[in-house]
């Protein structure tokens, strides 16, 4: 029976979708964390009949042709970009991006990765790195007796030694910017990477047109909203149930089949 | 001849078919733009041979007579996705299908492709104003789409997403992965908007569906029961006719 078939793609799908939204809730209190979502679209059709097939010997035309579907697949599981809340900690070394743009990061590899997870700490070579202890790119290197750092909404990193009254700049944070964010790959650890999908990264200081602000003292919350997620949760699991009973109504009319005499 | 038993056939046969249906609108009750299905059957009359009076010398057979779906809008879901748009109105979005001719669609998640033309999140190029391509350069970033369908970045208008509508009286073909296909007509009707950072459910009604389960199977098993009482009608006649002989 293809009712089987159908329904046991639409639980696949459901059991994904249950994945997607676990995943979700899971990282809601992670920095700059971006909420998945899975869509879904109907799988090819078996044409049993065409439309406008000719029915009778006399030019009667199908109004409508006869096609079944096959059930359902998954589309894809794509980010979406909202902004997250921006959460006061007061932190010297935590920023937090205000509209557009992606940190730059040097993988260990060489190669870049950005991120929106903005708490940054000073490495023991006094370079602004991530939690993970890559780089930030354009280097900035923090002298050993900074007393204080101001980062700008534009970028400039400024330092005041010990002994010294002025604020001297001694290096800026520029953001990268990607025509489709939704295409950038996942890395984990808060670290997306460039695709063929995403586009190539165009940089930027923050400010400028296209690209957010930078707040220093403050870190970007998830955008997951839980309320949604859970919503999102409670349909996900009714399909999965309602996909289940089909499959129990296909074998009860297979048991029926069977009973014949 | 017997005609019971054919009839019976056609009668499970028809069952089958419609669980396969509601089984597809089940599956895919969470899939964007999705138009939820159903049977339809009429009746094929035949005459009995035999000396019966007017009126119940016939007997009907069900005909699947083709599926039809259901235009009602499915409910706005919230993405918060810039790219995302839902149709409000009797509106399609026309993609290049897979073989260069038009499809058509409402699952309106779209992206950019690396070569700057606007498609949907399965590659299909959108189709803008005179069926040329939304295009942009890839500095610019930041899109937004109105509610007419205007394309606009900050440097500029980008184009515009056109709307269509199937001719009323037609049967759209299903293409799979959301996409339709039969004779459309661009529509230009303001009550259609699109509203982006949303996107289209499906408008399957689960509870109407898990019903329609149901009466499928109560249904299938009370005609198979019909069966064996008429069997053993059968059985039964056949015992009782080969005693009078005796």
């Amino acid at each position: 029976m293809r009712s089987l078939d159908i329904a046991s793609t639409g639980m696949l799908a459901q059991q994904l979708n249950v994945e997607v939204i676990s995943n979700n809730i899971a990282n809601m209190n992670t920095t700059g964390y971006k909420r998945a979502r899975a869509e879904f679209q109907d799988l090819l059709y078996q044409t049993v009949a065409r439309p406008g097939a000719e029915t009778g010997g006399f030019g009667q035309r199908r109004a409508t042709g006869i096609q079944i579907g096959t059930g359902v697949e998954t589309a894809g599981v794509y980010r979406i970009n909202e902004q997250g809340n921006l959460n006061a900690t007061g932190g010297r070394f935590d920023l937090a991006i205000d509209g557009r743009g992606f940190l730059r990061v040097e993988m260990p590899t060489g190669e870049d990765a950005f991120t929106r997870a903005g708490s940054l700490q000073v490495s023991a070579e006094g370079d602004l790195v991530t939690p993970d202890g890559y780089r930030v790119l354009p280097g900035a290197t923090i002298p050993e007796d900074a007393l204080e750092v101001v980062i700008s909404e534009a970028g400039a990193i400024q330092v005041r030694r010990a002994g010294e009254t002025e604020l001297v700049e001694v290096g800026e944070i520029e953001l990268a910017s990607f025509q489709n964010e939704a295409g950038l790959n996942a890395l984990g650890a808060n670290l997306v990477a460039e695709t063929e999908a995403s586009g190539i990264p165009i940089f930027g200081l923050p400010g400028e047109p296209g690209f957010g602000t930078l707040r220093q003292g403050f870190l970007e919350t998830s955008n997951v909203n839980p309320v949604a997620e859970i919503t999102s949760l409670i349909t996900a699991q009714r399909a999965y149930e309602m996909n289940s009973r089909v499959i129990q109504t296909a074998d009860e009319m297979m048991t029926t089949l069977g009973q014949i005499r | 001849m017997d005609i019971q038993p054919s009839i019976s056939l056609s009668h499970a046969a028809a069952l089958r078919r419609r669980l396969d249906v509601v089984a597809n609108n089940i599956a895919n009750m969470n899939t964007a733009g999705f138009r939820r299905e159903d049977t339809m059957f009429g009746t094929h009359a035949t005459r009995i041979a035999g000396d019966l009076p007017p009126g119940m010398a016939r007997a009907a057979h069900i005909m699947d007579l083709g599926i039809s779906f259901d235009r009602k809008a499915g409910r706005m879901i919230p993405t918060g996705s810039p790219l995302d748009i839902a149709i409000d109105g009797d509106g399609w979005l026309a993609v290049e299908g897979p073989d260069g001719r038009p499809a058509y669609t409402r699952a309106g998640h779209l992206q950019v492709l690396p070569t700057g033309e606007l498609a949907l999140s399965s590659g299909d190029i959108v189709r803008g104003e005179g069926g040329a391509p939304i295009l942009f350069a890839p500095d610019e970033t930041e899109i937004d789409i109105g509610p007419d369908g205007t394309v606009t970045t900050p440097e500029g208008i980008a184009g515009r997403i056109e709307l269509w509508t199937f001719r009323p009286g037609t049967a759209p073909e299903r293409l799979g992965g959301s996409l339709y296909r039969g004779l459309a007509d661009p529509v230009d009707a303001p009550n259609t908007r699109l509203r982006a950072g949303f996107i289209e459910g499906s408008n399957v009604e689960p509870i109407a569906e898990m019903t329609r389960m149901i009466d499928i199977l109560r249904s299938y098993q009370s005609g198979q029961r019909l069966n064996d009482k008429i069997s053993e009608l059968r059985s039964q006649a056949v015992e009782r006719l080969g005693r009078v002989t005796q």
